[in-house]
């Protein structure tokens, strides 16, 4: 099977933002965000105008911290969990870039970074401005059911980061290198549970980090961290198993779900949606790989592609990851 | 092959602990509403002297009322976590998810919103509730010109 792994050595991330809703601000990372907002509607009269408000707000910190204007940048790619990216493009007529609207679920944020990079490597463009966001009151209407509906959660759901990241890729040298990126294949693992997406995932995950892997000659050791986006406490369970079938021992990993709630219990499972990974990581594990606490990270962006409709009609639910090696430098 | 082993892995992990608990729990929040309702038709009844039919639909109303006034004040969701089908069934439920699909389309106005997503979760137990209710009827009425008295 083909997995395509590409390789950099010119491409830097710059800088990078994160700005949350107020149940990840609550959480044990709340103090990493560059910004949160007090409610999920980010002081707007609709959840979809908040999370665009979020994106805006990510952008704005993001250019301020690049210290760079905003006609240095080439290009801009991003996505979100929206019908048709539409929060997206209502961020993208503001900008005065060409622009990529790019849709993987949950993976957008980490195929954007995927896809600016390769941008930057060719030497065609200096700077690409990658985003993402979600949001707990879109998504659940999207796929889910109204937010006041009494309806039994099971224990394996997932809840919805609400939060905006963005980052810019450059050619120009930081602290921050991109090593590798490895493009996805969708995988089919005949799911159809909408209850428990991070099961699927986890498969996802294991074929992408085993091809990323073999691709680029590493081993499991090589990495401080394995960072998948959303697989769930559940999705990490059956990600170790997967990979101990293969006697590795993935001592490594953790799940940015997990990480932004916690253990708090009325998260279910943890966290998901396109933000999940974008604030995990540029908030939280940018810092700690500054301070030297990780030198080499793998961030593995997951998603469930599916549908409202797709579901109903009784088809599978397709997974995909995409995977990016950062590491730091002096 | 990986596939196959990770559908093995993830069947044995598929199930729910908590479901003997989780019965008993929703068991007893449809015990709970069923004694609170019938405090109600008493209270209409022996209280307030309604008709005793009509302190039944009374009770209904006061029922559904409440599931809507909770479901405004976003508390019907957390309490339908903790009882699941016992709130989830009964009258409650009906009233619930019209109201928290009115709420949910209320962003997209009077019409597109609140009109066409009120009945997008109660529809079906409208639909094939009457649906029911005609082919009982058929039935009842056929067994009445047979000459069975029920």
């Amino acid at each position: 099977m083909n997995y395509l792994t590409l390789s950099f050595n010119n491409v830097f991330i710059r800088a990078c933002s994160s700005v949350s809703g107020p149940k990840e601000k609550s959480g044990p990372l709340g103090n990493f965000f560059d910004y949160s907002f007090e409610n999920e509607r980010a002081n707007q009269k609709t959840f979809e105008k908040g999370e665009v408000e979020m994106l805006k707000t990510s952008l704005e910190i993001l250019l301020k911290k690049a210290k760079l204007p905003i006609d240095k940048i080439s290009l801009c790619i991003g996505g979100d969990l929206s019908n048709q990216i539409a929060l997206s493009n209502l961020i993208a007529k503001d900008l005065p870039l060409s622009f990529i609207g790019v849709y993987s679920a949950c993976s957008t944020l980490i195929l954007s970074m995927n896809l600016a990079s390769v941008f930057v490597s060719s030497s065609y463009l200096d700077n690409v401005l990658c985003f993402s966001s979600s949001n707990y009151g879109t998504s659940e209407r999207q796929f889910r059911y109204p937010l006041e509906y009494g309806i039994f959660k099971k224990d394996t759901t997932t809840i919805t980061v609400s939060g905006a990241a963005s980052c810019i890729i450059s050619n120009e040298k930081s602290r921050i290198r991109v090593n590798h990126s490895t493009f996805g294949k969708v995988e089919d693992v005949m799911w159809d549970n909408v209850s428990d997406m991070g099961s699927p995932m986890a498969y996802g995950a294991y074929e992408t980090i085993k091809h990323h892997l073999k691709n680029t000659s590493s081993k499991i050791e090589d990495f401080d961290l394995i960072l998948t986006g959303d697989l769930s406490t559940l999705g990490s369970k059956i990600l170790k198993e997967l990979f101990l079938e293969d006697s590795i021992n993935l001592y490594n990993h953790q799940d940015a779900g997990n990480l932004i709630y916690g253990e708090d219990k009325s998260k279910f499972m943890g966290g998901s949606g396109s933000a999940c990974i974008g604030l995990t990581s540029f908030g939280y594990i940018f810092k700690k790989m500054i301070n030297k606490e990780y030198k080499k990270v793998l961030l593995v962006g997951t998603g469930a592609l599916h549908s409202k409709t797709s579901v109903q009609q009784n088809n599978v639910i397709p997974v995909v990851a995409h995977a990016i090696e950062i590491e730091v430098v002096e | 092959m990986k596939k196959a082993k990770f559908i093995e892995i993830s069947k044995k992990e598929k199930r729910n602990k908590n479901l003997l608990k989780d019965c008993l729990i929703a068991f007893l929040g449809g015990g709970l509403l069923g004694l609170l309702s019938q405090g109600l038709i008493d209270l209409y009844h022996l209280v307030f002297e309604v008709d005793y039919l009509l302190s039944f639909s009374l009770s209904s109303i006061t029922l559904v009322l409440l599931a809507a006034i909770l479901t405004s004040l976003s508390f019907y969701n957390d309490l339908g976590q903790i009882f699941g089908a016992g709130l989830f069934i009964p009258i409650t439920g009906f009233s619930n998810s019209m109201v928290s699909a009115s709420i949910e389309g209320k962003s997209e106005g009077l019409i597109y919103g609140i009109g066409t997503n009120l009945f997008s979760l109660a529809g079906s137990v409208i639909c094939y509730g009457i649906g029911t209710s005609v082919i009982v009827s058929l039935i009842y009425y056929v067994l009445l010109l047979m000459g069975v008295r029920i």
